[in-house]
């Protein structure tokens, strides 16, 4: 473990580290806000935004870890972490808490572990060591390795079920091998195969998530059922107009009209309560974030270093673009929660954790010049 | 072409460079669809998202009232409105239609295939069965099945059933006023409506910090009929009876009290329970009282006799030949129903003489004739609340040919409701001044507008004749009543035929004003389509006598027996003198005989009791006698004494002392 001089310190990615405080505030702030309803007596607040304060206090602890040790290290513990990530998602089945009508959950006694989200942070170790061997475009070797590393894990979550963070482990490894870059006789046929392939997929989903596509297509069709999420998430949002209807002033989601709405939901009632102006901060605001990990990545002073930031870019990019556009309406609903907005312990510590995995990496890239 | 080198790193470099390009699209075109998306979403759409979510928290719930009661001139309901529940359910959230119709189906009574039907409906709201008992909604609550509800709404109840039933119209479910007077009164009895918005959370609960509207704010306002719900009985019993005795397919019957105009009873069969008005036609809930406009026959002879009387045409003594029964006019022949040569006036209305009648209203000319009976209302509605009233015709005489001012002197060419009949013999009953009728008490009372249409005495002299049609040998001496004389005044008329011409099915009616001197209550039945007897003298003078008799009764204005002891004159009646003082005797008789019998659970003993206190005590306990024979003093009774009170539709009959009734 090397020491942390003072050139370090300098070299810290401060604004990333700025903006995801600026939007864990958020976050807390607009959770006192969605865990709030109205009954005959007033109003009344759920405990959810103090949840996540002590969520992003653990969370804290694992980022400042994650800086601490050197992340070249990390490429060796790569196969060991992803070897006991799958051991813990192939337990969940057999030794799985059911909780919602899914088994995602292993109860340790303390808390619920959530193997899926180890898988999500050993998914960035592997890609990132097996994609940074090499710096031209990928044959098909290469990728049918990547593929087969990436798919097990994916799989054990995706048939736990949780389709939404399966979704996001493989577009993670999806988003990096695109970052690697492929062949151009590996893309052209994946070009012409994977909308083929797409349909086939719709045979591999539960009813539900068939139904939940169906209203996506035409929510009228069942306005209180499937549809009634889509409805009302964007009745919500858009009744927020230009300014908002302001601070804990929000009907749809304190009446309780928008589901999920502290978890999934959480930015429309964000939208409803700042409006328009609102919304485009907060675009912004993730747009910033995207960009400084993003720079982290092109500054690294390695291929695996830029591999890690870049697979985290990517982490947060399709869970940024998924999220919202589930809730503006632009996509079926998937389980896919918004990063810092949505409640969400598990979720928000290993946030953390990755971005602790970037600012590492932004620290230390003049590190080797010594070395 | 030349084939290039490039060194190795080179191209590393152009791919990172790539690279960065491909992701900063990626990056740019996201973050744009999602800026495009949220404009579109908050800035375009969102005023209209805006409306919807308020449609969704914000519930404009209208507080509606009761509608306003009806009251009898004695404070008595007759229509009012009570709190119930209606059964509905939003499809949509009804999870199992099958089960739910079969739960509903047994708590309801009704059909579960049907309702299961109504249930798959996709509509957001449908009901399932309104206005149900507190029973069926306390089961249905119990139920608790989702998607099926609950809602207070109000019930219109009409508790004396048939009573006045046309009068009084209905009200539809959802309490607004469909026919008969709880239409044309609507304004006054509609419950008023206080929107409040509340605010609603998801599962309907509503929020509301304000103040709730109270009910008793929103009541319509109550209305006081002049109706007298005991005589209305009275008159629509005997009607009944008039009807079904002589096979005629419908009957009127008006009660009016003379010096305030207002109409005590007012009846109309066969009846029509508004509380089941669906069960019903239109033809049953006319209220032909006021909406019928026929030709009213011989009953309109004697407005005839008193404007010739009032332009000096005629003396009562005037002696004219009535032709031996046949009389040929150009364009017509008018007949009398027996066969008189000279008759003075007075017989000429005693008798009712066509051919008498056609002469007189020749002799007075057409405007004079069209004057006296624009004066007395024929061709104006009374102006009382009754929607649909009809005005009658009476022709511009501008337009009467000779044999039209003969047929209009005996009531034919004209066509006159029984409304318009009772106001005009109004004014002869009052000594020839003409005023309003009165349905409604209203407070403080309207200022009444009378105007002299007949001097006293001429009012007195047509009186008198039409004392003789009942009290001498005239056409209406079956409506005599021992004790008092009657005036009165038959009507025969034959009803036009749909081809034009006369047919033949006739109306039959008696009108009569009593006491005979100085008349206090006018009464009225008409009889339509009695078959095989089609008189008015026959089928409808007993009917009026009946609801004399019983009203007078029941109003303490009967002459008591022991009073008539040694006054009895020739044929068993009472000297005009006799009974006027008799009625100021009796005058101030017992206002509310049912005071003391309030409690009294078996029909009292009252063999050998007076009429009147018979008619007294019984219609006191709710029972209104029929009364059999003649006499003034009871001799047997039905039910027993002892036994309970006959229940509505049970028959309460008193037999009287005397000779049995001449019919």
């Amino acid at each position: 473990m090397s020491p942390i001089d003072r050139r370090m310190l300098y070299h810290i990615n401060w604004p990333l580290l700025g903006l995801v405080a600026l939007l864990f505030a958020v976050g807390v702030i607009n959770l006192y806000s969605a865990s709030g309803f109205r009954i005959e007596t007033g109003q009344a607040v759920g405990a959810f935004y103090k949840k996540q304060l002590i969520w992003g206090l653990i969370g804290l602890g694992g980022m400042v870890a994650f800086l601490f040790l050197d992340y070249r290290h990390l490429k060796t513990l790569a196969w060991p972490l992803f070897v006991a990530a799958v051991l813990l998602l192939v337990c969940v089945p057999l030794f799985g808490k059911t909780i919602y009508g899914a088994k995602r959950w292993l109860d340790l006694g303390f808390f619920n572990l959530q193997p899926s989200e180890v898988a999500k942070i050993s998914i960035l170790l592997i890609g990132a060591k097996l994609l940074s061997r090499g710096a031209r475009p990928m044959g098909w070797g290469e990728l049918l390795l990547v593929l087969l590393v990436g798919l097990v894990p994916a799989g054990l979550i995706i048939i736990q079920p949780d389709l939404g963070s399966g979704l996001s482990v493989l577009l993670l490894l999806g988003g990096m091998i695109l970052y690697r870059g492929l062949r151009k006789n590996v893309l052209r046929p994946l070009l012409i195969l994977g909308p083929l392939a797409l349909p086939l997929s719709w045979f591999f989903l539960h009813d539900y998530q068939k139904r939940r596509i169906m209203t996506f297509l035409d929510p009228s069709t069942d306005p209180l059922g499937s549809g009634y999420h889509i409805n009302q998430s964007q009745i919500a949002i858009g009744s927020g107009q230009i300014w908002g209807k302001g601070y804990l002033a929000g009907t749809q989601s304190q009446l309780r009209f928008l589901p999920e709405k502290h978890t999934d939901f959480a930015i429309a009632v964000f939208g409803e309560e700042w409006g328009f102006i609102g919304a485009i901060i907060l675009l912004s605001l993730f747009s910033l974030f995207l960009y400084q990990i993003f720079v982290t990545a092109s500054v690294a002073k390695d291929r695996f270093g830029s591999y890690l930031a870049a697979g985290v870019f990517f982490y947060f990019f399709w869970q940024i673009l998924i999220n919202m556009g589930m809730v503006l309406g632009l996509m079926p609903v998937v389980g896919i929660p918004l990063p810092f907005i949505s409640y969400g312990g598990s979720a928000m510590v290993v946030n953390l954790c990755l971005i602790g995995v970037v600012v590492n990496v932004s620290m230390r890239r003049f590190v080797f010049k010594r070395s | 072409m030349t084939a290039r080198y490039t060194p190795r790193h080179t191209r590393v470099h152009d791919w990172a460079a790539i690279r960065l390009v491909v992701v900063a699209v990626l990056f740019a075109l996201a973050g744009l669809v999602l800026w495009a998306r949220a404009f579109q979403v908050q800035v375009l759409m969102g005023a209209e998202l805006a409306a919807r979510a308020e449609r969704q928290h914000l519930a404009a719930e209208s507080v509606s009232g009761p509608r306003g009661r009806i009251f009898d001139r004695q404070g008595r309901v007759l229509a009012k409105s009570v709190r119930c529940a209606s059964v509905y359910a939003r499809p949509l959230e009804v999870r199992d239609p099958a089960h739910t119709a079969r739960e509903l189906g047994r708590a309801l009574g009704l059909g579960a295939r049907e309702l299961q039907a109504r249930l798959g409906a996709r509509r957001p709201f449908v009901w399932i069965a309104r206005q149900v008992s507190d029973r069926e909604a306390a089961a249905v609550a119990a139920l608790a099945l989702p998607g099926v509800g609950t809602v207070e709404e109000f019930k219109r109840l009409y508790p004396s059933g048939h009573l006045a039933g046309q009068l009084l119209g209905f009200a539809g479910l959802d309490g607004a006023g469909l026919e008969g007077l709880e239409k044309s009164l609507e304004d006054t009895l509609a419950g008023r409506s206080d929107r409040t918005v509340v605010q609603r959370d998801a599962s309907g609960r509503r929020l509301l910090d304000g103040d709730e509207p109270s009910r008793a704010s929103v009541r319509g306002g109550d209305v006081r009929l002049t109706i007298d719900a005991d005589i209305q009985a009275m008159a629509e019993q005997a009607v009944a009876g008039a009807v079904t005795t002589y096979h005629a397919k419908s009957g009127m019957g008006l009660v009016v009290h003379v010096p305030t105009g207002d109409i005590l009873a007012w009846a109309v069969f066969p009846f029509f329970n508004p509380n089941i008005y669906s069960s019903y036609g239109p033809e049953t809930w006319r209220n032909r009282i006021a909406l019928d406009a026929l030709e009213p026959g011989s009953t309109f002879k004697p407005f005839v006799v008193a404007a010739a009387l009032q332009e000096g045409v005629v003396r009562p003594d005037s002696v004219y030949f009535c032709e031996n029964g046949r009389f040929e006019m150009p364009g017509a022949v008018i007949r009398d129903t027996h066969d008189y040569a000279d008759l003075p006036v007075t017989h000429i209305l005693r008798y009712s003489s066509n051919i008498g009648m056609a002469k007189i209203g020749l002799e007075m000319g057409a405007r004079t004739m069209h004057g006296y009976l624009d004066r007395l209302g024929f061709g104006r509605r009374t102006g009382l609340p009754l929607a649909g009233e009809a005005r009658g015709i009476l022709r511009d005489p501008g337009a009467w040919q000779r044999v039209d001012l003969a047929n209009v002197a005996f009531g034919q060419g004209v066509a006159v409701t029984a409304l318009q009949m009772a106001r005009a013999y109004l004014c002869l009953a009052r000594g020839g001044v003409a005023g309003a009728l009165r349905l409604v008490v209203a407070d403080p009372p309207a200022p009444r507008e009378e105007r002299r249409v007949f001097s006293a005495e001429v009012a007195g002299q047509v009186l008198a004749m039409m004392r003789d049609v009942v009290q001498a040998d005239g056409t209406g001496t079956r409506a005599r009543i021992e004790g008092l004389t009657v005036a009165g005044k038959t009507g025969t008329a034959q009803k036009a035929s749909a081809s034009g011409g006369y047919g033949n099915d006739h109306v039959g009616s008696f009108v009569a004003l009593l006491p005979g001197e100085s008349p206090e209550f006018l009464v009225m039945v008409i009889v339509d389509e009695p078959a095989p007897q089609h008189y008015g003298g026959v089928v409808a003078a007993p009917a009026v006598r009946e609801i004399a008799l019983q009203s007078l009764a029941y109003m303490g204005r009967l002459p008591e027996p022991s009073a008539q002891a040694g006054a009895g004159t020739a044929d068993g009646g009472l000297t005009d003198e006799d009974v006027r003082r008799l009625v100021d005797a009796i005058g101030a008789g017992i206002e509310n005989p049912a005071v003391a019998l309030q409690g009294s659970e078996a029909v009292p003993d009252v063999v050998g009791m007076s009429l009147r206190r018979a008619v007294e005590l019984l219609a006191g306990g709710g029972a209104v006698p029929e009364v059999r024979g003649s006499g003034l003093v009871v001799r047997r009774q039905s039910p027993a004494p002892g036994k309970p009170w006959p229940g509505t539709g049970d028959r309460c009959v008193l037999w009287l002392d005397g000779a049995p009734d001449r019919s």
